[in-house]
Formats: C-alpha cells, sequence, structure tokens
C-alpha cells in the first residue's frame, strides 16, 4: 500500500477507536478527550490527503480545526466543571447523558 | 513568492461585518458604561441586525459573487436565509432581553452571544468552501452551547442541558471534520464550486467521496437532529432556556439545510446515486418517529422539540428530491418553518410560569384568558399542521411536487401521511385552548410589551409566507434556488 | 517509498494505536489524558514524515501542550478520583465495540478496498477534474472576466506557490496562504476565539458574583 494509504488505515483506525471510547466510556472528561481522538484522525486524514493532491488546502484546515478545538475545549470544560459543581459528578450516566 | 491580497469583495461581507462589529460594540459598550447598558445593548443590537439587513441589499442587487477566493458566496438564496436568520435574531434578542433576564442574565452578555451565534449562521448559508461551513457551523454552536447553560443559575436542568448538546455537538464535529476530509480527498478541493465541477466531470474518487458524504450526512444530521441522530434534540430544548430553545430550532436548523443543501445538492449534485436514497430514507424515519412521538407528549416544550424533529424530516423530503424543485422547497419551507415554529415558541414563553414547564393542560381555555394569544397559537398550529391558505401548506405542497417530480412518489406519499399524523397534534393543541373549559385556579394570562412584539413579528412573517402574499415569497425562492450554483 | 520512512511510519503508527488503546480503557482520568499526550504526539511526528512540520509544531505547541494541560488542569481541579466506569461498564461496552467495530470495518472496507483503485488512479482522475473546472469556470456566468495573459500569470503563481503532491510544505507557504487565499476564514476563527472567550466568562461568572458579594460583606 501507498503511504497515504497506510496513514488512511490509521486514521480510520483512530477514528474508531474514538467513537469507542466515546459509546464505552461515563466519565465525561474521557468522553470529550475521545472526542478529541476522533478530531486527530480526522486531521491525519486531512494531512494524508493533503499529501495526496499537493496544495496547501489539506494543512491549512488542519491548522482551523485545530483552533476550533481548542475554543471548543475551553468552552467545554468551563461547562464540565459548571455541572460538577451542581452535581459533584462527571458521570455521563448521572446526567442521563446519551440515552440512546 | 509573491504576496496576493485577497480578493475582498466588501458587499459580500457587509451583513455579516455589519453583524460581527455589533456584537463587538455592545460588548465594549456595556464594560465601558455599565450603567442603564441592558436597555442600550439590547437596543443597539436591533438596531445593527436591522442595518445587517440593510446591508444586504446591496448584494440582492449586485449579485457580488463568490468573494474572498470563493469563501464567501452571497447568493440570492444566502440572502434569502441571512434575512431570515437576522429576523429570528431580533425576535431572540428582544425575548431575551425579557426572559433571560429574568433568569439572572446579563442582558448585554445575551445580545452579544446572539449576535455571534447570528454571525456564524450567516457565514453558514453564505459559504462557498467547506472551511467556512466548518468555522461558521462551529461559531454558531460555541455560542449556544453557552446560551443553552445561561439559566444554570436558578435551573439545574440548564447546565445538564448545555453538557449534553456540547458532548453530542462535538461527537458530531468529529465526523463532520472526517467526513470533509474524505470529500477533500475525493476531489483535491474545499471550494464548493471546485467540488461541483470535479465531481460533474468525473474526476472525483467514489469511493473516498462516498465515505465522505455519508460522514457528512450523520454530522450535520446531528446538528439538524434527524432521526438516529436526534436523541438529544428534547432534552436540550427542554432543559436550554426557552428563547434559546427557540433559537436552536430555528437558527441551527435553518443554516445547518442551507449548509447541507449547498454540500449535497449543488456540490454534489452529480453524485447523487450515492446519497439520494441515503436522504429519502433519513427523512421517512424522521418524519415518522418525529410525529409519532409527538403525539403521546404532554409537556408543551417536549412536543414543540419533537414537532422540530419531525419539520427536519419534511426539508429532508426537499434535499432527497434535488435538482432546483427541491432547493426552491427547502428555502420555501426553511423560512416559512422559521416563522411558525418561532412563534409557537413565543406562545410557549408567554404561558411559562417561574418554576414550571407548560403542560397541555395549561392551555385549558386559552381562548378566555387571553382571546389574542389564542388566536395566534391557533394560527401557528395551523400553520404548522399545513392547513391550506396557510404558509405551512404552500411548503409541504412544495416539498411534496418536487419528490413526486423527482419520480420519488413513495418519499411524497410518506410526507402527506406524516402530515396527517401531525395534524392530530397540532390541532389537539388548538381544541385544548379553545373547547376545553379553564381550570378553576388558571391564572390571567398577561403579555409583556417585548412578547407582544415578538408574537406580532411572528404572526406578520407567517402570514406573509402564507397564500397570497406566500405566492412572492415562492417565486423569490425559485428564483434564489435557480441562481443556486 | 523507502525503508527507513516505512519503519518510521510502522512504528509511530503502532505507538499512536497502542496510546489510544490505553487512553480508551485507563482507570485513572489522568492516565488517559497521558496516554492521549503520547497519542498526540505521535501524530505529529507522522505528521513530519508527511511533510507537514508546521502541523506538527501546531499539534505538539496547541494539542498536546495547551489543550492537554487544561485536561489535567481540570482533572486535577475536580479531583476526581480512580474512574469506576471502566469496571462497570462491560454490557456497554459489548455493544459500543459492536457499533464502533462495524463502524471502523465499514470506513476500511467501504475505503480501504476501493482506496486502492481511488489512491491508483489519482493522476488522471486531477487532471480530467481540472479539465472539466476549466470547462465549468468558462462556462459560469458569474465567474470574474480576467483577461487570458491575467489568467495565465496567476495560474503560473499559483503552481510556484503551491507545493506539488508529496512536497513538503513550508511555513512561509502555510503564512502567505493564511493572509491571502484564507484571510476570511482566519477572521471567522477571532470570532470563534471571542465567542469562546465571552463564554468562558460566562460560565464562571455566578461563581464570580458570589466571591464578590462574600468579599464585600466580609469588608463590611
Amino acid at each position: 500500500m501507498t503511504p497515504p494509504g497506510l496513514t488512511l488505515a490509521l486514521s480510520a483506525l483512530l477514528f474508531g477507536l474514538g467513537v469507542t471510547g466515546v459509546l464505552v466510556r461515563r466519565n465525561v472528561l474521557v468522553v470529550y478527550m475521545s472526542i478529541e481522538l476522533m478530531l486527530n484522525a480526522a486531521n491525519l486524514a486531512f494531512i494524508a490527503f493533503g499529501r495526496l493532491h499537493g496544495g496547501l488546502d489539506g494543512q491549512l484546515f488542519v491548522f482551523f480545526s485545530m483552533v476550533v478545538a481548542a475554543a471548543e475545549v475551553a468552552v467545554g470544560l468551563g461547562i464540565v466543571v459548571a455541572v460538577y459543581k451542581q452535581l459533584h459528578s462527571v458521570d455521563v450516566d448521572q446526567l442521563n447523558l446519551l440515552k440512546f | 513568492m509573491d504576496f496576493r491580497p485577497p480578493d475582498m469583495n466588501l458587499w459580500a461581507a457587509l451583513p455579516t461585518a455589519v453583524v460581527g462589529a455589533t456584537a463587538l460594540v455592545t460588548l465594549l459598550l456595556s464594560v465601558l458604561r455599565p450603567a442603564g447598558a441592558a436597555r442600550r445593548s439590547i437596543s443597539f443590537t436591533l438596531f445593527g441586525l436591522a442595518l445587517a439587513a440593510v446591508g444586504c441589499l446591496p448584494a440582492a442587487i449586485f449579485r457580488p459573487g463568490p468573494s474572498f477566493q470563493g469563501m464567501l458566496v452571497l447568493d440570492p438564496a444566502a440572502v434569502l436565509l441571512s434575512l431570515l436568520l437576522l429576523g429570528a435574531t431580533a425576535v431572540c434578542v428582544l425575548l431575551a432581553s425579557r426572559y433571560l433576564v429574568h433568569d439572572g442574565v446579563d442582558a448585554a452578555e445575551a445580545a452579544v452571544l446572539l449576535t455571534l451565534g447570528c454571525a456564524g449562521m450567516l457565514f453558514m448559508v453564505s459559504a462557498g468552501n467547506l472551511l467556512m461551513v466548518f468555522i461558521g457551523l462551529e461559531t454558531m454552536s460555541v455560542a449556544l452551547y453557552i446560551l443553552a447553560g445561561l439559566a444554570g443559575a436558578r435551573d439545574r436542568t440548564s447546565h445538564e442541558a448545555a453538557l449534553k448538546y456540547l458532548l453530542l455537538g462535538a461527537f458530531a464535529t468529529g465526523f463532520l471534520v472526517y467526513g470533509m476530509a474524505f470529500v477533500y480527498g475525493a476531489t483535491g478541493s474545499l471550494d464548493l464550486r471546485e467540488i461541483g465541477a470535479r465531481i460533474a466531470g468525473g474526476g472525483a474518487a467514489p469511493g473516498f467521496l462516498a465515505v465522505g458524504l455519508a460522514l457528512l450526512l450523520i454530522g450535520l444530521g446531528f446538528k439538524v437532529a434527524l432521526v438516529p441522530f436526534h436523541m438529544w434534540a428534547p432534552d436540550v430544548y427542554e432543559g436550554a432556556p426557552t428563547t434559546v430553545a427557540a433559537y436552536m430550532a430555528v437558527g441551527v436548523k435553518v443554516a445547518a439545510f442551507m449548509a447541507l443543501l449547498r454540500v449535497f445538492n449543488v456540490a454534489a449534485g452529480g453524485a447523487a446515486a450515492s446519497w439520494q436514497a441515503a436522504v429519502a430514507w433519513l427523512a421517512v424515519l424522521t418524519m415518522l418517529v418525529g410525529n409519532l412521538v409527538a403525539l403521546a407528549q404532554t409537556s408543551l416544550k417536549r412536543l414543540l422539540a419533537y414537532s422540530s424533529i419531525a419539520h427536519a424530516g419534511y426539508l429532508a423530503v426537499g434535499l432527497a428530491a434535488g435538482g432546483a424543485a427541491g432547493a426552491q422547497a427547502v428555502l420555501f419551507y426553511s423560512v416559512a418553518y422559521g416563522f411558525m415554529t418561532l412563534g409557537a415558541f413565543v406562545v410557549l414563553l408567554a404561558l411559562e410560569r417561574a418554576d414550571d414547564k407548560p403542560q397541555l393542560d395549561d392551555l385549558r381555555g386559552l381562548r378566555r384568558r387571553h382571546p389574542l394569544l389564542a388566536a395566534a397559537l391557533a394560527t401557528f398550529m395551523f400553520a404548522l399542521a399545513g392547513i391550506p391558505p396557510l404558509s405551512g401548506f404552500l411548503g409541504k405542497w412544495l416539498l411534496i411536487s418536487a419528490a413526486v417530480q423527482a419520480g420519488q412518489v413513495p418519499l411524497a406519499v410518506a410526507a402527506v401521511l406524516c402530515s396527517a399524523i401531525a395534524a392530530f397534534y397540532y390541532l389537539r393543541i388548538v381544541v385544548y385552548s379553545y373547547m376545553r373549559e379553564p381550570a378553576d385556579d388558571a391564572s390571567p394570562v398577561t403579555l409583556a410589551a417585548e412578547t407582544r412584539q415578538a408574537l406580532a413579528a411572528c404572526l406578520i412573517g407567517t402570514l406573509l409566507c402564507s397564500f397570497p402574499f406566500g405566492l412572492w415569497l415562492l417565486s423569490a425562492a425559485g428564483w434564489a434556488a435557480g441562481a443556486l450554483r | 517509498m523507502t525503508t527507513g520512512f516505512a519503519i518510521c511510519f510502522l512504528v509511530l503508527a503502532a505507538v499512536a494505536l497502542a496510546a489510544a488503546a490505553k487512553m480508551i480503557f485507563s482507570h485513572h482520568p489522568v492516565h488517559s489524558a497521558l496516554y492521549l499526550v503520547l497519542n498526540l504526539c505521535a501524530s505529529a511526528l507522522i505528521y513530519v514524515l508527511l511533510g507537514a512540520p508546521f502541523i506538527a509544531i501546531v499539534q505538539v505547541a496547541v494539542y498536546a501542550g495547551a489543550i492537554m494541560v487544561l485536561f489535567l488542569f481540570i482533572i486535577m481541579y475536580l479531583n476526581l478520583g480512580l474512574a469506576q466506569d471502566v469496571a462497570d461498564a462491560r454490557s456497554r461496552r459489548a455493544t459500543a465495540l459492536a457499533t464502533a467495530g462495524l463502524l471502523a470495518v465499514l470506513l476500511l472496507a467501504g475505503g480501504v478496498v476501493r482506496w486502492s483503485g481511488d489512491l491508483a488512479g489519482r493522476p488522471q482522475q486531477v487532471a480530467a477534474g481540472q479539465q472539466a473546472l476549466a470547462a465549468g469556470q468558462a462556462g459560469l456566468p458569474g465567474a470574474p472576466a480576467a483577461t487570458p495573459d491575467a489568467q495565465a500569470a496567476l495560474q503560473a503563481a499559483r503552481a510556484a506557490a503551491q507545493p506539488q503532491p508529496g512536497q513538503a510544505v513550508t511555513v512561509e507557504q502555510i503564512g502567505v496562504a493564511l493572509f491571502s487565499r484564507y484571510a476570511l476564514p482566519f477572521e471567522v476563527a477571532s470570532l470563534l476565539i471571542l465567542v469562546a472567550m465571552i463564554g468562558a466568562l460566562v460560565i464562571a461568572r455566578p461563581q464570580l458574583q458570589r466571591e464578590s458579594a462574600l468579599r464585600k460583606e466580609v469588608s463590611s
């Protein structure tokens, strides 16, 4: 397989692991870290495709996606702390979160 | 290396620039002059939003075309939905000045967050590039995560709603970015027009494209609450302050559907075979589940949440139909849906008491307690149910005829059947407010000035989308859909 | 692909995968965070291998640095003990693993099997796409009217500024792109950061207000 192919396989596996983490874990912080793993897998795919196509689009998207992730984490952890102060728990099940 | 300044077509960026500037000035004013900041920041925000609406007009006249290297496309469709979103934001700011402030929220903060969220939505509806869709969506979402938790000091469920919305929103973002990566991989471009040209020219890798579009559909499906991805919506709408729930139900859905329209219907229109069936199934599932579960609800807020899920299904029918007819139907229905849903939420806010969420029983005898409110509620419910002369009927008629034109007759039949189910619970609300006697301890309903203004705005909007005037909007939507590319 | 490249890549990929798996199944949130840092650093090195040194540095500085420090700070601030959920979540794990496994298999099967074809046919497809694009742009009424000379100059400039497939991207190229082609997203990103800043303050506000009220009481 070509390097982009290998990188894409790696990114698919990392993405799958991230989704698993979101669905399996109940600790909100670990769930959020798993979401970061998913984003990282997507970034990896962007870099691989960027190398395949040439040009700057892939790498600049990754740059912006990191900016977005940083902003989202800042707000997200703020909300986690606010919830923890009220409920003294960061358990997804106790919050009735992710009810499928 | 030579540096090329960006092609700054400021006409195209005028509305969004005005909205952003409004937020910044409101923020600065409220910090520099805290005395009387609440009233001033609300009126200044409303003024800024009106100015931004005026700022859309040059774009409608001069048709600036893609600007900022194709990042921003303020075409007629974007102008139409920008006007709707600016109006919806203005109504929500008006409501926030009354109800969120009641919950102990600073008026200036609420206004600034609503305005910045609106800027994100405007970038989304006029995005010409996947990157702009992504950043616009995130600006909108981050503002809404915070807005959902605004009433946290008073109401425990508000913070919970914020956390739930945040986690599922971020989860959806993961799918969205991964999907964008695959679409980029398939076509070698992030620009929606280039993507469209490559797909039409057969220069797109089919495997990557199918995976990418599927992931994009999941990511945006979470945002608009299409059925397998809808489970957050009722809880978040119920926990969030009602003003914010109304903003989510209208703003997020309209902006995200425009993004779906641009990505699927316009850019990936050449690869319709790979996504049309999936979108059609999601539409059927969404209409069925949304309407059937809404039947069983007694909490009005949850009922409206499921109703807005069902309406995402109707909009998805237009998406699945594809082509100019489908785009026209989605544009028209977005505007009609925006006004009628916003109106229903305003009535809900007027009925809300300090400590409990309004139930179906709270509507008993509304005709006697406040005849005007009852009449407005009946109008919105008839419109949502799709009773003939009103906006909902025109919208559904457009959607269904688009589906029939596209040869998707089963989809059209499903949409008709689901509207029939929906009529039952919408009409039940009217029956409760008109034909049931009020409970003995029913308190009289009084409307604040802001509520009256918001209600009037939604009512006028709904009537303007309804039969005689609606035909004008219908042709405008048709024109805008024809100019989409 | 040289052998050295392949060995580096495979080792880093193995590290990244192992760290990700350990992150998900660690009992202690701090361990999870540290494993995620390891995963992010391994990914950063893969970025270097793939010709994205700038992104690699940003990844280490922003992601593995700032974001993960924030995570660790919050974990320790909330003083969370051992997570019970790893042990309790057996039944959930079964369904979730099935779901995620299905997703990964779909991605791999729907992707990898056809990827080889998609990747192999790349150059021809790019050429076909560019032809189609040129044809499409010629036919578009809204396309800006430019003289042939200007267009040729533009394309030459683009070719000079754009890295070719397989080439590394320099920081200079990214900087120039960020302030020309990507100027608008850059500005919107600043709005996004403003929203996040206001948001973090708004969320922390009730606490701040209570504290300042307390301070007033104490002083009076």
